[in-house]
């Protein structure tokens, strides 16, 4: 993207009939943010006379961006001789009445919330809402913390990408991301300018708004667009630094570039169509660049990763193997914290590794911490304060933004593979580093933190830890959901009242499943149990507080009954083990374990009530009182709602 | 250069445009055997479709499988003879497999036809590649320099390319006043960088003394300009010994021994070299050779190895 800005043209030239019709095609986005400017870009089909106001507040939008910094750019060869602001710069890509507009806002102060408009002349073309709103970045070097976005692989325009979007915004709930980074492949199939507009632009409208996306460029971009040249519908859409405008070294292209957001350095590099060979122009620059900066904290992403064995293979594609032997090298050296890719539909998250360059990928000799990296769990990853060389990376590969998922095998250097849809929530605050996926429900399935403090200095971990594998509620006859039988009597209805403990730190005590069982200081409530759905009547403050729930109910069957013709039928979210007489009956989206130690969840929606026979353990009822328990879990502490609500019946 | 040089080139920037005419039936999450499998599917009942080779050929050269690559570029440019990418990408492949001449000619005969320049320069930087593979350098420069003449803003590789073939003709001073041309466009902090080596080797320290010692000033890791602060001082200077000795220890803390950071590898090469350590400096350039990494900043380094301006 050329930065040159036109010269001041007189409004009152312009033609007054192409503006009455013009209409946007694409909304208002933010780009290049520094500490005292934003780029906002939109489009119309048309020429307007684009006036842009802001303000710090929503009110008094009561300053306005000059024209000669308002760059129009429109396709080649087209007549402009009634819009005289265009000053021949062209939108290579795009459809051939469009006027794309990039609006550079200058003198801002640092870390500052504005409000902005965009007008055709005196025409309000945003509408009056607070969400049109950005915050300047901090003063380089600064402690503000920063949390953003990493999402890969979305752009299909499908439900999938629009779910993974959302679990986002469920997840962030009314606060703000500060930035979010797109690892590439965000207009499938080709990266047209169509495609753009209707996967990307359309799709993220509400985030693009008012949070700045740094780009990195995926294959399927690189099908329409070039590094080499920078111009393609990629390069029309993004305006990204050249010149060190946000911090870092000028790289001279916006093909590979870096910025700075307070205290950590964040470096995108084309793994696409450049040459990644150690000595070749962009690892020459990066060099430069990590020698110069000063950072707390380095973040880096490109779209081929280094290390994965979802949709595509590390050990056997050539540009994934060339990040890994030719660049990591220089990152690692440097003290990279941590690397986002994607390209392969997968999440991969690694332990802590460093010094991993071979081919094929090994984990002898090369892992520094093999825990999960979770404070709940084995514990945050520990790093020397500041930068230090070989320190310990974690690699994230989140190609699970949207598109169809692949899982080849197991790479060695993952501590966490999950086959589900979803995106990543970093926050870098003081000398914590903290790495949450989540799913499309807003639920966290896998947490990770970098903490840094003084002097560590780090060992190989011999014989490291498998990855654990997250997938899908397998697909088998066994789990497939029965629906309930026509004709039945109640044993426990609808509605009915259960025994319940649920709360922080609250797990039953041995034996709770089996009668006789002191429930005395458990709660009474009616089923179904859980939140924020509308399907509950007794209603659970959990959310970020606690995922398990239990509850036990006694039930009494008369001397006679068929046992066999025993059910149950619950809605679940997102999963269950359920209990009779004390013996586990069924379990649904729990690996391993049950209660506190229970493992490896997977989501589920409540809906209609699924049955599930009991008859295949009538041995363990008996005439007179029986006990049913069952623990219900939530994926992620943080998803969006629960449910439990079951039914215990006698088939006629 | 060695062959291996120029197979990594194929693979820049020769992607624009092919698939737009690529529609339906290949998977966003397919992987490079998938996509080769449903491509030659395709290609059956679409067998004059010069979208689906070229990008079966992009996918057969990921896998490294270069005369799968090679024929497919042909196929595109017996179909459709004016295919810039297809021309570029197989001309290259030619370069690696041995046949400059046949490189030439494709080019050649692509160039008559070209109507844009920047259509030209691309052709041209690429005759220069192929030409610099055969040591011919004045060919080489005058091909570069022809095709950074056309085009706007030109990659940083092309004034790179320039710069080393200057560097082999003896050009010193001409070097890095294109350089200086170079950064003044793309406003490229390698470009600059690059400028300030070609000024050192020109014999010019003292003019960019006080630069070096400012970014030395600006940047966490110093060894990098500490080794060109040493070049900028007399050859028995107390403070060249010392900002050597300082660069090799900060080198020595950031390497890995088993996989080592190449650039920093080389920069260690040559500051043992700048020492007199020429044992340790040669047990370095044998590492390099043992990566089997080509490239211009190589070549530069022998250069520097072989300068006895620089040798205590």
């Amino acid at each position: 993207m050329m930065n040159r800005r036109i010269i001041l043209t007189a409004l009152s030239l312009l033609n007054a009939q192409s503006i009455m019709a013009a209409e946007v095609t694409r909304a208002p986005y933010l780009q290049l943010a520094t500490s005292d400017s934003m780029q906002i870009v939109w489009r119309t089909d048309g020429a307007t006379a684009p006036v842009v106001r802001f303000g710090t507040t929503m009110d008094n939008l009561d300053n306005s961006v000059p024209l000669a910094d308002i760059l129009v750019r429109m396709v080649a060869g087209k007549d402009a001789s009634g819009y005289p602001l265009w000053q021949g710069e062209e939108a290579v890509s795009a459809p051939s009445n469009t006027v794309q507009y990039e609006a550079r806002v200058t003198g801002l102060k640092p870390a500052e919330r504005y409000f902005y408009a965009i007008y055709d002349k005196d025409k309000r073309i945003t509408p009056a809402d607070a969400s049109y709103q950005f915050t300047t970045h901090p003063t380089i070097g600064s402690k503000k913390p920063v949390k953003f976005w990493v999402v890969g692989d979305s752009g299909t325009g499908g439900a999938m990408q629009k779910a993974v979007h959302e679990g986002m915004q469920k997840y962030m709930e009314s606060s703000k991301l500060d930035f979010y980074l797109h690892v590439g492949d965000m207009a499938y199939r080709s990266g047209t300018d169509p495609e753009f507009s209707r996967n990307f632009f359309n799709m993220y409208e509400p985030t693009l708004r008012n949070t700045v996306c740094w780009a990195s460029m995926g294959n399927h971009e690189g099908q329409t667009s070039s590094g080499e040249t920078q111009k393609g519908p990629y390069y029309d859409a993004y305006v990204l630094p050249t010149k060190a405008e946000a911090g870092g070294l000028a790289s001279g292209t916006e093909a590979y570039y870096s910025f700075d957001y307070a205290n950590t350095h964040f470096i995108c590099l084309d793994s696409h169509d450049l040459d990644r060979r150690p000595l070749g122009a962009m690892a020459m620059w990066l060099k430069a660049d990590l020698q110069k900066t000063k950072a707390d904290w380095l973040v880096a992403f490109w779209h081929h990763p280094p290390y994965t064995k979802g949709s595509h293979d590390s050990d056997r594609e050539q540009q994934l193997i060339e990040m890994r032997e030719h660049i990591m090298p220089i990152l690692e050296g440097s003290g990279v914290d941590a690397v986002f890719t994607g390209h392969s539909h997968i999440y991969e998250r690694s332990m802590l590794i460093d010094g991993a360059y071979a081919t094929p990928s090994t984990n002898q000799g090369v892992v520094l911490d093999d825990g999960d990296g979770d404070p709940k769990g084995d514990g945050a990853y520990k790093k020397s304060a500041g930068l230090a060389p070989h320190n310990g990376t974690v690699q994230v590969v989140t190609g699970h933004g949207g598109t169809g998922l692949r899982r080849k095998s197991n790479h060695p250097l993952m501590s966490k593979v999950i086959m589900l849809h979803g995106s990543m929530i970093m926050e870098i605050k003081g000398d914590k580093l903290t790495g949450e996926m989540i799913d499309v429900h807003g639920a966290v399935l896998d947490t990770f933190v970098i903490e840094k403090g003084g002097k560590v200095t780090r060992s190989i971990v011999e014989n490291p830890r498998a990855p654990k594998l997250i997938e899908p509620e397998p697909k088998a006859k066994s789990s497939k959901p029965h629906s309930m039988p026509k004709n039945y009597s109640n044993v426990i209805p609808r509605g009915a009242t259960w025994h319940y403990l649920a709360g922080a730190k609250l797990h039953p005590a041995k034996g709770w499943a089996s009668a006789p069982f002191d429930v005395s200081d458990w709660k009474l409530g009616a089923a179904g149990f859980g939140y924020s759905d509308k399907d509950d009547k007794t209603e659970l403050d959990m959310k970020n507080k606690y995922s398990a729930v239990y509850i036990r109910k006694e039930f009494t069957l008369e001397a006679g009954t068929d046992f066999s013709a025993l059910g149950l039928g619950v809605s679940y979210d997102d999963a269950i083990i359920v209990y009779l007489n004390g013996i586990e009956v069924v379990r649904r989206g729990v690996d391993s374990g049950a209660g506190s130690k229970a493992k490896g969840f997977h989501t589920h929606e409540a809906g209609k009530l699924e049955y599930f026979p009991l008859g295949a353990n009538k041995k363990l009822l008996k005439p007179g009182v029986n006990v049913i328990a069952i623990e219900g879990h939530n994926a992620g502490i943080g998803s969006s709602d629960f449910s439990l609500d079951p039914v215990l019946i006698l088939k006629n | 250069m060695s062959i291996r040089f120029f197979i990594r080139r194929v693979v820049v920037g020769e992607f624009l445009l092919s698939a737009i005419f690529l529609t339906g039936g290949l998977h966003a999450h397919d992987s490079p055997h998938d996509t080769i499998h449903k491509l030659s599917h395709r290609i059956e009942s679409s067998p004059t479709n010069t979208a689906l080779y070229y990008a079966r050929a992009i996918e057969y050269k990921s896998l490294g499988k270069a005369s799968h690559a090679v024929a497919d570029f042909r196929t595109v440019l017996r179909i459709d003879p004016s295919n810039l990418n297809s021309t570029l990408a197989l001309a290259r492949l030619l370069a690696v497999q041995s046949k400059p001449d046949e490189s030439f000619k494709l080019l050649d005969g692509r160039l008559k036809g070209a109507v844009s320049n920047e259509s030209k320069a691309r052709l041209l930087n690429a005759k220069s590649d192929i030409y610099f593979t055969a040591q011919q350098y004045q060919r080489s420069y005058d091909s570069v320099t022809e095709a950074l003449s056309l085009v706007a803003k030109p990659s940083d590789d092309w004034y790179l390319q320039q710069a080393i073939t200057n560097l082999q003709l003896g050009e010193l001073i001409r070097r890095h006043q294109q350089l200086a041309i170079g950064f003044k466009k793309s406003a490229s902090e390698l470009l600059h960088y690059s400028w300030i080596d070609a000024k050192l080797d020109a014999g010019e320290g003292e003019a960019v003394k006080a630069l070096i010692l400012k970014y030395r000033a600006e940047s966490r890791f110093s060894s990098t300009w500490n080794i060109r602060l040493a070049q900028s001082l007399p050859l028995e200077s107390a403070e060249r010994k010392q900002v050597l000795a300082e660069a090799i220890i900060e080198m020595n803390q950031r390497l890995n021994i088993d996989r080592p950071d190449v650039t920093l590898l080389m920069d260690r090469c040559l500051a043992y070299h700048l020492q007199g350590d020429l044992k340790r400096s040669k047990q370095d350039r044998q590492w390099i050779d043992r990566l089997k990494i080509q490239s211009f900043q190589v070549i530069w380094l022998d250069w520097k190895l072989q300068s006895p301006s620089v040798v205590e």
